[in-house]
């Protein structure tokens, strides 16, 4: 949980946080309790408020939340059953039904993405065949971000940004499908009015307050989801600019003013927190990569197995001695699987190409490269359904190394700017608050708030290079994952128990 | 007691080891080979300095013998196919062409289209290639014709050192074999080809079996390396046939897999393959020392090379990994190091597969793996290759497939790597401590040359060197031949055309030399 108080020149005066777990009852499943981010989010606001003294005159509340987890909640708006979060994987089997239901295409036509486990859609479904009981009883199905809300301010309501990412929702309309909800089976009371994402939502209630510290009846906005608040912290609000985040995996994500998902799901069209007309993008489009900066901590962790400390600064310097292209040798990233475009849960990670010449910086330049050229692939996806950026930000871990944004800028053969703005996500809903209230427009603060270091400019040598290894990395996932799902299934038959005895635990 | 000398004139080192006949060594030296390398792919040895190592180490290695009139035998291995241009005095004409130099690939492919590849295999068991004897003895005819013209003999480098101490010429079939001028059916030098690139046959040795006694150590020689004038000269042979002779493994059935840097299969056969798609597939083959046999010959060029490559790999920048460190996270892992795959191909690919182009890789990899089955990956994927390489012979009549298999090399103590060999293969692997075995093999060959032994076999059956088996674990032999049959053997296939675009990228990265 974080909050930050932002003022109208998008400079942040104080800042709380607090945490929460994920609750893992069984392998597989994700659950959050709501009354622990309640608690969580009167910490961190008490936290923030008590920094800055009670010089504060807070003007309005935003939200920025996580996407795809719903709360079910009963009469009397209690809370039936724990938050199934996004990450959960329990639902496999009814996105499988509800997509072969609706038909994949159709789906993605309305909806703007393939479902995944952990998306209300399907987890919905988990919960008709499983708890019935729980399910008959539910009054509401509410995203997480606006079960926090509600519990502010007792008004119940989603935006396009969170609706679009029920799978229950039709992204060109904005509003619920009713082919898809027909689908479901869920009647459409259960699902909260949708409200723009800059909209008045209600103001904040008088045990609110009191738990929290905040002035009575403060303005509170509908708010939206983290990606899309994202965009809007980052200043990009529109279609010319890209937005690459390398964290422990990677978002390519860009601005759209047009619904134009892919047909064949391998990236999401998701609702923008900007209402489209005169211009304005009203959705985004995103590929997403399992693996970025969870390579490199692998290859810190398990392979070199170096003290955290100082490890990335002594990695760069090892991989800035081996030049463009590791020397030959390459790094397929799917050490989880992989998303856009391959789709891929049993995808495996490879090093190829290697000789006996090869070092350590080879291997860390070509983890380094495999990871981007990866989010590169992604990207030709974007592009597939009409995307041409001009530039690109680039957000997370990954924009600190010039190393890496140079990189970037030498595959994609666009501009690179580190984005230097900290909790884009956050300070997109402080934006959404003040717009909200009235206090500016949004496309103008977006672009004012956001802060940017470095630039990178692209090598036109190094790019055709790049565009050469690019596409043998394309064309290495089909043959070495042939052999990687074969190697899969020998690993899952059993015959070799996945026993270590390891001298060093993970880090968790 | 009766002493035995052995000499190893191998690519790096030159060593003289004193042997009791029981096999125990009792004294050795050794001194790096005189190598020139005028230019890239280009190296030459000479004669006259490759004589004066050799009495050197002989020299050296006597100080640790009380009584050297003790010694009653001398025999030579060598490196096979380079040799010695000699005039009538017995001085060389010319420098000695490496036998791993391919300026001569112009002669080898004047014989291609002249004499045909299919049918040099056919008298000869070899695949055409620039290193064979016959090539060098064409590029001197046509590069350095006036020595070419004042020679009258032609020498191997083992035949040439032996000639050195005993004054007498003779050849045998493992070195002759790799000539290609002897017809590999009847041991004999091939007339027809002789006849063809007209070379008189009296330019070479005559052909006798390995053990041979030439004659004994002239004074000059005993003079110059202070070997008794009573000590007999026989023919030695090729270095790794010596080697695998002195290992015990001379009968079909039976295999030596010698372990260092680079790995070696050597599998004896009763009689030479005669499809010449072994020679396409990387196999070579040639005459045995022992028992008027044959062997096909295989291996990996990158063996102990990829232990020692990926503790580099996996160390911090600056030191790598320890090697027993490497060895112990290694067996912690399950065999099929949970589902992680190395290929061994960090110069190029071996057989049944030539091509200069592959690379290796790991794959499968998860964000679980971790070092440990980095680590297993390697041992399991050299253990892979070498099955990999020998299996495929088993198409040809002529090869009896292996029912146990000796090993020798440096690569012996690394006990892991025996167990996943033994499991992986279903072979029992005994390991001998006899670790110079190219010496030693040339050692009997000169106790059978001078009566201290009946015959090769006699000399084996007194040899008393260190010996231990490791056996194959069932349960992992059975998980090794599912991963064998269902995953490594299409790894290759499915890799080679990505390696090659690799390659490709990276000459074309070098050669830009702009980045």
């Amino acid at each position: 949980m974080k909050v930050l108080v932002v003022d109208d020149q998008g400079v942040v005066k104080a800042t709380g946080t607090s945490e929460y777990p994920v609750l893992n009852p069984r392998i597989g499943w994700a659950e959050q309790d709501p009354d622990a981010w309640w608690h969580a989010t009167v910490a961190a606001v008490q936290q923030a408020l008590g920094w800055a003294g009670g010089s504060l005159n807070i003007r309005a509340v935003g939200f920025s939340g996580q996407m795809h987890g719903v709360t079910f909640l009963g009469e009397g708006e209690r809370s039936l059953y724990p938050a199934i979060i996004w990450a959960d994987q329990r639902s496999e089997l009814q996105a499988r039904a509800f997509t072969e239901k609706v038909g994949q295409e159709r789906l993605i036509g309305i909806a703007g993405s393939p479902v995944a486990s952990g998306f209300m859609a399907a987890t919905i479904g988990w919960m008709q065949e499983e708890k019935a009981s729980i399910w008959w009883r539910t009054r509401h199905l509410l995203s997480p971000k606006d079960e926090l809300r509600r519990r502010l301010t007792g008004a119940i309501a989603t935006d396009p940004g969170d609706g679009a990412a029920t799978l229950l929702f039709d992204g060109r309309w904005r509003n619920w499908s009713p082919q898809l909800l027909d689908a479901a089976e869920v009647p459409s009371a259960l699902l909260p009015q949708v409200r723009p994402s800059s909209a008045p939502a209600g103001e904040l209630t008088q045990e609110a307050a009191e738990a929290t510290g905040l002035p009575a009846k403060t303005l509170v906005v509908t708010g939206t989801a983290d990606t899309a608040a994202s965009l809007l912290g980052a200043g990009i609000v529109d279609s010319d600019t890209l937005l690459l985040s390398l964290s422990t995996g990677a978002q390519v994500m860009t601005p759209s003013e047009t619904f134009s998902p892919d047909a064949s799901g391998r990236t999401h069209t998701f609702c923008s927190a900007l209402e489209p007309g005169s211009g304005n993008p009203g959705w985004y489009q995103m590929g997403a990569t399992l693996v970025a900066g969870m390579a490199m901590r692998w290859l810190r962790d398990e392979m070199l197995r170096l003290p955290a400390a100082g490890a990335y600064e002594r990695m760069t310097v090892l991989a800035e001695r081996s030049p463009i292209g590791a020397r030959g040798a390459l790094f397929l990233p799917y050490l989880v699987g992989e998303r856009t475009p391959h789709m891929d849960a049993a995808a495996r990670g490879a090093f190829l190409g290697l000789t006996a010449q090869h070092d350590t910086g080879d291997l860390v330049r070509a983890v380094m490269e495999g990871v981007t050229l990866a989010t590169y692939d992604a990207f030709a996806v974007l592009r597939d359904t009409g995307a041409s950026p001009a530039r690109i930000v680039m957000a997370g871990g990954g924009a600190r190394s010039p190393l890496w944004r140079q990189m970037v800028a030498d595959i994609f053969g666009l501009p690179v700017f580190a984005l230097s703005t900290v909790d884009q996500a956050a300070m997109g809903a402080a934006l959404l608050a003040g717009v909200g209230a009235g206090m500016f427009d949004p496309i103008e603060a977006s672009q004012q708030w956001a802060r940017y270091g470095a630039r990178s400019d692209p090598d036109t040598r190094r790019h055709d290079r790049y565009q050469e290894l690019s596409e043998i990395f394309r064309e290495a996932y089909a043959p070495v994952t042939g052999v990687s799902h074969r190697l899969g299934a020998w690993a899952q038959a059993g015959e070799a128990p996945r026993v270590v005895q390891r001298t060093i635990r993970k880090t968790p | 007691m009766s002493l035995l000398l052995g000499l190893d004139v191998g690519t790096t080192t030159i060593k003289a080891v004193v042997y009791r006949p029981d096999g125990i060594a009792v004294a050795s030296a050794a001194a790096p080979t005189p190598t020139h390398v005028p230019r890239p792919r280009w190296a030459f040895y000479r004669a006259d300095e490759l004589w004066g190592t050799v009495v050197d180490v002989i020299r050296r290695a006597l100080v640790d013998v009380p009584d050297p009139s003790q010694i009653v035998s001398v025999a030579v291995a060598s490196v096979a196919e380079a040799g010695v241009l000699l005039d009538a005095e017995g001085e060389a004409t010319a420098e000695i062409i490496a036998w791993y130099d391919t300026r001569t690939k112009p002669q080898s492919d004047w014989l291609g289209e002249h004499l045909g590849a299919d049918a040099l295999f056919a008298s000869t068991g070899l695949s055409l290639q620039p290193i064979f004897s016959l090539c060098k003895m064409l590029w001197y005819r046509e590069h350095e014709p006036e020595a070419w013209q004042r020679s009258v003999h032609w020498l191997l480098i083992d035949e040439y050192i032996a000639f050195k101490l005993s004054g007498e010429r003779g050849s045998e079939p493992s070195q002759a074999s790799r000539t290609m001028l002897m017809n590999l059916h009847d041991l004999t030098w091939d007339q027809e080809i002789l006849d063809k690139v007209e070379i008189d046959e009296r330019m070479l040795p005559p052909l006798v079996a390995s053990g041979t006694r030439l004659g004994p150590v002239t004074a000059r020689a005993s003079a110059e390396t202070g070997l008794p004038q009573t000590a007999l000269v026989a023919t030695g042979g090729h270095d790794h046939v010596c080697g695998a002779f002195a290992a015990g493994v001379t009968r079909p059935g039976q295999m030596l897999n010698s372990l260092g840097t680079a790995e070696a299969v050597f599998l004896p056969t009763s009689a030479p393959l005669t499809d010449p798609k072994a020679g396409r597939q990387g196999y070579t083959q040639g005459a045995h020392v022992a028992g008027g046999g044959y062997y096909v010959f295989g291996g990996q060029y990158t063996s102990g090379a990829c232990i020692d490559w990926v503790r580099r790999l996996l160390g911090d920048g600056t030191d790598p990994l320890a090697y027993d460190d490497a060895i112990a996270a290694a067996g912690r892992v399950p065999p099929g190091s949970n589902g992680v795959l190395f290929l061994p191909h960090l110069r190029m690919a071996n057989p049944p597969y030539v091509d200069s182009r592959s690379r290796g890789a790991f794959i499968g990899l998860t964000v679980e793996t971790g070092r440990e089955e980095m680590a297993r990956a390697v041992l399991e994927g050299i253990a892979f290759e070498t099955v990999n390489t020998y299996e495929p012979l088993e198409e040809y009549p002529q090869v009896t497939m292996p029912v146990s298999s000796v090993a020798i090399g440096g690569g012996t103590r690394n006990k892991l790597l025996m167990q996943i060999k033994s499991s992986l293969s279903g072979l029992p692997y005994h390991i001998l401590d006899a670790e110079e075995a190219t010496a030693l093999g040339a050692a009997l060959l000169g106790g059978v040359g001078a009566d201290i032994f009946a015959d090769a076999d006699e000399a084996i059956a007194a040899m008393n060197y260190g010996q231990s088996v490791v056996n194959p674990v069932p349960e992992d032999a059975a998980v090794y031949d599912r991963i064998k049959r269902e995953v490594y053997r299409s790894v290759y296939p499915a890799l080679a055309p990505l390696s090659q675009a690799v390659s490709e990228l990276q000459n074309s990265l070098i050669d830009a030399d702009d980045v």
